[in-house]
């Protein structure tokens, strides 16, 4: 007969306060095979788990059942602690009477109770059929993949490369640097953005231990911890890398010019060959297909005539390779949001309404108007501007509930730098709260407003009217509690920060979550703030929560703490939760083989007894997941699942055949 | 021959019986019979809907109840009218205690087979301006469509409109062979009912819509509302302008372009007259 | 990792000569590239020093022991786990940090690699990045590894001491657990309360305790070093205007923290100071110190979520209440927005903007001044009970060598052997936080 002893935690009152503790006690003490059963207020303690440990070897017990939060929080925990007390640390089973019962029933503390004696007698059932487990233990391949090449890609990459090993950076556009190397200065410092961001690109480069896959991008993930398997789309980039020496006559000489840059956000046009930016890295142009003259008529080949290297390759196709990686690193950024969903401020075709970043690429020097600040309609340089806050961000009803973090402090900077560039000029700042959280970000807040003369109005912006010669924004101010009418030359808004589209599509790949506005989850907010739930793939900048450049170093280089934490390992531990094939049982019918989606089975020919040979699965126990998924697919039950086998279940299920 | 229940709406038989003529002129010419509802009754208006929400559901309510019985669709030239009808249905449709209510205080039960329409929709629907209808294009008459503040609002009332800038009736301008201007005062409030009790704000309101209008060039302006046309057009004079404006309903444009007269549409009733401008682009 | 004592100035001297040998190879051999070879035969430092036990020192300290190198944790209160402790709930999710904290005592608990010392002071730090000579004061605990915490020594311990874990809320004798889930699990003697009678050593089953013991000055010899030093509440005694001090029933948040918690001194139940009865009407004063250049010019991050969490324990506990918040700004950045939405969406509960002037007694009761600038209307509102959301301000120390910015915050070199993590860097919350520490641990190993 069983052994079996059974903890109750009140978790303070998460759990106490709903499920009456004592209740869940004495029932559970009635329990077939229960020895000995009491609560704690927090069995997850040190005074706590000794309880356990002391209770397992006073009373003699080999099995345990602790009835508390979610195995996700400290089933890890407690199996440490039946392990030190002697017992195989499988021995154990939880029933999550915090999140399945309390948290989710305190309107019925009765049923709470009801449902929580009821867990943990299943959780009593089950572990009557426990048997012992082995850990298990696997290879790490020692590299990394970061995806994304903007400033939190380049730090993780950059960092875990410090650390001695080997990383693959992998960037969508045609040169790493994102959005960071779109901005003019960054706050609250003033500091050039590409004076600080270059040398890092420049640093990528340089470092052996980093490989650079610009034009790139991950389109396929197999594998897990320490042994991902990856497929990297590299698209044709119609210039032979090796050859070209990034002169640039290519792009001088390029007929096409009509394209909108993305690089400026669409307020300067590029050509159909041509780097995104003058400090790009890889210095290499790529011509862009839609725009090419060439493969419109088939008529053009001015590039390949002018490159003194013999670097373009018409021919170039799109190449899929395989690498395999032991940590991913996800850093793939924002976008903007669209704001031409607001009908007041012109459903974005006034074109003196600009956004933020608009703003950035001009006052830019490197920018295509030289960092001089016209407006778009007539060239003229801006008097009045008015800035407009929350344009997509805390707005349930056209844009995200979220806010975007960084509008209010990139605001700020924008007004002073146009203050500097022009001291003629004025700005207004329409705002719902002025969120300067940072260090020294209320102080410049403040200096904007008091040494730089900008005029910060609480209050929304009702409609944008475009008038001959200016723009009439009216708005409210409500401190005053006054209707505001501004004679604006220019209008610019501060569009809120949204994950990359193709953020979902990359997540799905991975197996990692997301939330609804389709940042990516973090494991933990306070716990494991760059880990997913998937081990081994950790988060890194805004696909995670929109956050300032700062955040966004900080959380890229704990990420490389992680991968470096990992990979310096000898060896991975894995659940020993994983299918088991009796050969004996096994018909051979593939059922399994086919059914698997990790492709863990493999069949072989099998002596069964003396001169009996039969072709029967086989789990590989590197690659099984214990999803189960063979266990429901096998006709002749000859695959159990360690842990959860049919005999445990089978015993849980009986529980409701008492009644 | 299409047809459809008419709700004309008081203003129709009074300050905008001129809309009604162009109305009913334009509709016959493109095989709308409008089929008035019999013993129609106030729509409700501005003043039900303060006082009680059950009446203010309830008079449109029987109204869409008569057209139901005919099992027409129901289409109103005035804005006011049609946002009452549409408002009505909407919430009828969606709140069943509602519905309940309204069927005990009618005695019978709407329920809600019919569309709810404004008169562009009809024409837009039904009407097809095909070219040969257009007898003579609007050449180069630059109009300002005006659309108001109930046409599009809520925003069920029209979806997949742009509700801050709406384009239907551009659309239409531009299939008369008239330019359509781009202009921020399309969905602005003309002051509405305080034309009698505050008539300052109607005049700041309608005004700055006045100018703006001047301001983006345009020739006249184009409503599809009685209030607004009389905000509009009756009050330029007061307002000390020192310019004047056209106002004219879209059915009046339409019908020049159909070729109908100057009198036979009504439109010597109006306070600003369009004659000169009409003359000058060679429209008459 | 090497602990030198006091008389060995000849193992200086000696490792001084390895590192003069050993940089010999460093030049030659990096060259070659074989870094991580090279490491091996280094004999600098390796060891990494994390001063301050909070949730940035412990993350920093876990992070790096779990990339295989060693760690000393340093630590001023007997016990670990830093303000995260006394806190009853975290925002957004509203679940209790004691969890968590858990799960990083383990990993401190299974790691061989991380040594803590508590009741600890950094006194001094000589050296240079790869070689620091960090002195360390371990003051006495008066209580050995042997304690079990029965608790049999506070039982007959005839002093008491002000409870600095409840913010002097209540009291415990000068033989004391912490608190009731303390890490180390061991009972402390406060030395500036007890009277030296001895009960407690002669009720000691163990032989735990001794009140003779004394300081013990450590020497240790670390590549680098993480400052997690933390920070603490800003005194709202200097904040005239809101009455702290003054009034009974004018609270810090972080006493309301205490108040709310159930192993705090009302074990959870929300009882104002002055008559012990539940408070229905509660207001909250934001930027108590902060954004205020006669106090704190900075913000200090936390305060607003802080705030609308504590709502959530006065409307949970006390369901006939109501809660005012009077705020400069409601500062929620990116994804606590939807927080701030929940709470701000329960009709009991009053967002006010603008300044609070004063507060005053009226009765048994208290008036908040302030001008609510939305309305223009100077607006007095009665209330039972007044918390203030006192800023962050960083953890004075002095004596070492370490930069700081005007406000107190420490600022770094990059490339310097010492490091910032957490709230001594800048004001922030505990996720980022954490993110930052595990960040820091990565400076930390690079920079041996």
């Amino acid at each position: 007969m069983a052994r079996i002893g059974v903890f109750i935690c009140h978790c303070g009152s998460n759990i106490a306060g709903v499920v009456n503790a004592n209740k869940v006690v004495e029932a559970a003490k009635e329990l077939p095979g229960v020895r000995v059963c009491m609560d704690y207020k927090y069995m997850c303690s040190d005074p706590g788990q000794n309880l356990i440990i002391n209770t397992i070897k006073e009373q003699g017990l080999d099995r345990v059942v602790v009835g508390s939060c979610s195995p996700r929080m400290h089933e890890n925990t407690f199996r440490a602690s039946v392990e030190r007390a002697g017992l195989n640390p499988y021995m154990l089973e939880i029933a999550n009477i915090r999140e399945h019962v309390s948290w989710v029933h305190s309107d019925n503390k009765d049923a709470a109770t009801d449902k929580a004696i009821k867990l943990v007698e299943l959780a009593v059932a089950k572990v009557r059929r426990n048997e012992p487990l082995q850990k298990m233990y696997a290879d790490i391949e020692k590299k990394a993949l970061v995806i994304g090449g903007g400033i939190a890609g380049i730090q993780a990459a950059l960092d875990i490369a410090a650390n001695g090993y080997k990383v693959m950076l992998v960037e969508k556009e045609p040169s790493i640097g994102g959005r960071m190397s779109q901005l003019d200065k960054t706050f609250p410092t003033m500091d050039c953005s590409a004076c600080i961001l270059t040398p890092k690109m420049v640093a990528v480069a340089q470092n052996k231990n980093i490989t650079l896959q610009t034009y790139a991008e991950v389109t396929e993930v197999n594998g897990y911890v320490g042994n991902f398997e990856v497929n990297i789309k590299k698209r044709a980039r119609l210039v032979n890398m090796a050859k070209c020496i990034g002169c640039g006559v290519c792009t001088e000489k390029c007929p096409s010019k009509k394209t909108l840059s993305e690089f400026n956000a669409n307020i300067a046009t590029r050509k159909a060959i041509y780097t995104p930016f003058p400090q790009a890295v890889p210095n290499i142009p790529v011509i862009d297909k839609d725009s090419c003259l060439y493969f419109a008529t088939g008529k053009c080949k001015v590039c390949e005539k002018v490159c003194p290297a013999e670097a373009i390759d018409y021919t170039q196709e799109d190449e899929i390779i395989t690498e395999r990686f032991g940590a991913i690193v996800v850093a793939t950024g924002y976008d903007l949001y669209d704001h031409s969903c607001y009908g007041e401020y012109g459903y974005g075709e006034i074109p003196d309404v600009i956004t933020g970043l608009q703003l950035e690429r001009m006052i830019n020097s490197g920018g295509p108007t030289g960092g001089h600040v016209k407006r778009p309609s007539d060239g003229k340089e801006p008097e009045t501007v008015v800035f407009i806050q929350c344009v997509g961000s805390r707005d349930d009803a056209k844009g995200k509930p979220y806010c975007s973090r960084v509008c209010c402090m990139y605001t700020a900077k924008q007004a002073l730098l146009l203050k500097e560039h022009y001291p003629n000029s004025q700005s207004f700042v329409f705002y719902m709260d002025i969120r300067a959280a940072g260090k020294g970000y209320e102080e410049f807040v403040q200096r904007v407003q008091t040494e730089y003369g900008v005029v910060y109005l609480r209050g929304r912006v009702s409609r944008i009217y475009e008038k001959k010669d200016h723009l009439l924004v009216k708005g409210v101010d409500t401190l005053s509690g006054k209707q505001i009418e501004i004679k604006a030359d220019m209008v610019v808004l501060a569009t809120g920060l949204e994950p990359k589209k193709e953020a979902q599509n990359l997540a799905q790949l991975l197996h990692i979550g997301y939330d609804q506005n389709g940042f990516y989850t973090e494991l933990h907010p306070k716990l494991a703030p760059v880990e997913t739930q998937i081990a081994g793939v950790y988060l890194a900048g805004c696909c995670q929560s929109p956050k300032d450049i700062p955040d966004t170093v900080a959380q890229a280089s704990a990420t490389a703490t992680k991968v470096g934490a990992l990979l310096s390992q000898e060896s991975l531990e894995i659940e020993p939760m994983i299918s088991e094939v009796n050969p004996l049982l096994c018909s051979g019918c593939k059922m399994c083989y086919s059914a698997c989606p990790y492709s863990a089975i493999e069949m072989e020919d099998k002596e069964i007894r003396r001169g009996e040979v039969k072709n029967v699965a086989k789990v590989l126990t590197s690659v099984c997941k214990g999803c189960g998924v063979c266990v429901a697919g096998c006709y002749c039950k000859a695959i159990d699942l360690k842990g959860w086998t049919d005999r445990q279940l089978m015993e849980e299920i009986g529980v409701f055949n008492y009644e | 021959m299409y047809k459809v229940a008419y709700f004309p709406g008081c203003s129709l038989s009074s300050t905008a019986k001129e809309y009604g003529m162009s109305t009913e002129l334009v509709c016959k010419d493109l095989g709308i019979e409008l089929v008035e509802i019999p013993d129609w009754i106030c729509c409700g208006a501005t003043s039900a809907h303060i006082t009680s929400e059950l009446m203010a559901i309830a008079l449109p309510a029987r109204n869409l109840l008569q057209a139901e019985k005919q099992n027409l669709p129901i289409c109103s030239p005035c804005s006011a009218c049609f946002s009452r009808l549409k408002l009505a249905d909407i919430d009828l449709k969606r709140n069943a205690q509602l519905r309940a209510d309204v069927a005990e205080v009618m005695g019978e039960e709407y329920k809600g087979t019919i569309e709810v329409l404004h008169l562009w929709q009809v024409i837009q629907k039904y009407g097809d301006l095909r070219t040969e209808k257009v007898k003579k294009e609007l050449k180069g008459l630059r109009v300002a469509s005006y659309y108001g503040c109930l046409l599009t609002r809520p925003p069920e009332v029209c979806p997949n409109e742009r509700i801050e800038d709406p384009q239907f009736l551009d659309n239409l301008v531009s299939s008369l062979g008239a330019s359509p201007v781009k202009w921020s005062y399309k969905t602005e409030c003309c002051g509405a009912a305080f034309s009698l009790t505050k008539t300052d704000i109607v005049y700041r309101l309608s005004g700055e819509i006045l100018k703006g209008a001047r301001e983006a060039d345009a020739d006249c302006i184009m409503v599809a509302c009685p209030l607004c046309h009389s905000n509009l057009d009756a009050r330029q004079e007061e307002m000390g302008l020192d310019f004047s404006i056209p106002v004219l309903y879209f059915t009046q444009l339409i019908g020049l372009a159909f070729s109908f007269g100057y009198s036979e549409m009504g439109l010597r009733k109006h306070f600003v007259q369009a004659k000169g401008l009409l003359n000058s682009k060679g429209l008459l | 990792m090497r602990l030198t004592t006091k008389d060995s100035k000849e193992t200086t001297k000696d490792s001084k000569e390895k590192v003069k040998k050993t940089f010999v190879n460093f030049v030659v051999k990096s060259h070659n590239g074989k870094r991580s070879s090279l490491f091996a035969e280094v004999d600098m430092s390796q060891d990494i020093l994390v001063i301050g036990g909070g949730i940035s020192g412990i993350t920093t300290a876990v992070e790096a022991a779990e990339t295989g190198y060693n760690v000393i944790l340093v630590e001023k209160n007997p016990y670990l786990g830093g303000r995260v402790v006394q806190m009853n709930r975290y925002f957004p999710k509203l679940c209790p940090p004691y969890c968590g904290m858990e799960i990083n005592l383990r990993r401190i608990r299974t790691n061989n690699k991380i040594r803590h010392y508590t009741l600890t002071e950094v006194q001094n730090i000589t050296g240079n990045k790869g070689n620091y000579e960090v002195t360390i004061k371990v003051n006495p605990r008066c209580v050995n590894e042997k304690c079990t915490a029965c608790g049999e020594c506070s039982k007959v311990c005839p002093a008491e001491r002000a409870n600095d874990f409840n913010f002097g809320i209540n009291s415990t004798k000068a033989a004391y657990l912490p608190h009731e889930l303390a890490f180390p699990y061991r009972y402390v003697v406060d030395s500036s309360a007890c009277i030296k009678c001895g009960a407690c050593v002669d009720a000691c089953k163990y032989g735990a305790i001794n009140l003779q013991m004394q300081p013990e000055i450590v020497k240790l010899n670390v590549g680098s070093i993480v400052t997690a030093t933390g920070w603490q509440p800003y005194d709202a005694k200097k904040i005239d205007n809101l009455g702290f001090g003054k009034h009974k029933d004018v609270i810090t948040n972080m006493m309301m923290e205490r108040l709310a918690a159930p192993n705090g001194p009302t074990c959870g139940k929300i009882l104002r100071p002055s008559d012990q009865k539940e408070p229905k009407r509660v207001a909250f004063v934001q930027c108590a110190g902060s954004r205020d250049e006669n106090h704190l010019a900075y913000c200090s991050a936390v305060c607003c979520l802080a705030s609308l969490k504590q709502i959530t324990y006065v409307r949970e506990n006390i369901p006939d209440s109501e809660a005012y918040m009077f705020y400069i700004d409601v500062r929620t950045p990116g994804r606590y927005e939807e927080f701030y939405t929940k709470v701000n969406s329960d009709e009991k509960v009053h967002l006010i903007k603008g300044k609070v002037a004063s507060v005053e007694q009226d009765g048994d009761g208290l008036i908040v001044v302030a001008e609510d600038i939305l309305s223009g209307v100077k607006s007095r509102v009665n209330v039972d009970l007044v918390v203030l959301s006192c800023g962050m301000q960083p953890t004075n120390f002095s004596g070492l060598n370490i930069n700081r910015d005007k406000n107190g915050f420490i600022s770094t070199e990059q490339g310097s052997g010492i490091y910032a993590s957490g709230v001594a860097k800048k004001p922030q919350d505990v996720s980022s936080s954490v993110q930052d520490a595990t960040g820091a641990a990565l400076r930390a190993i690079q920079s041996r």
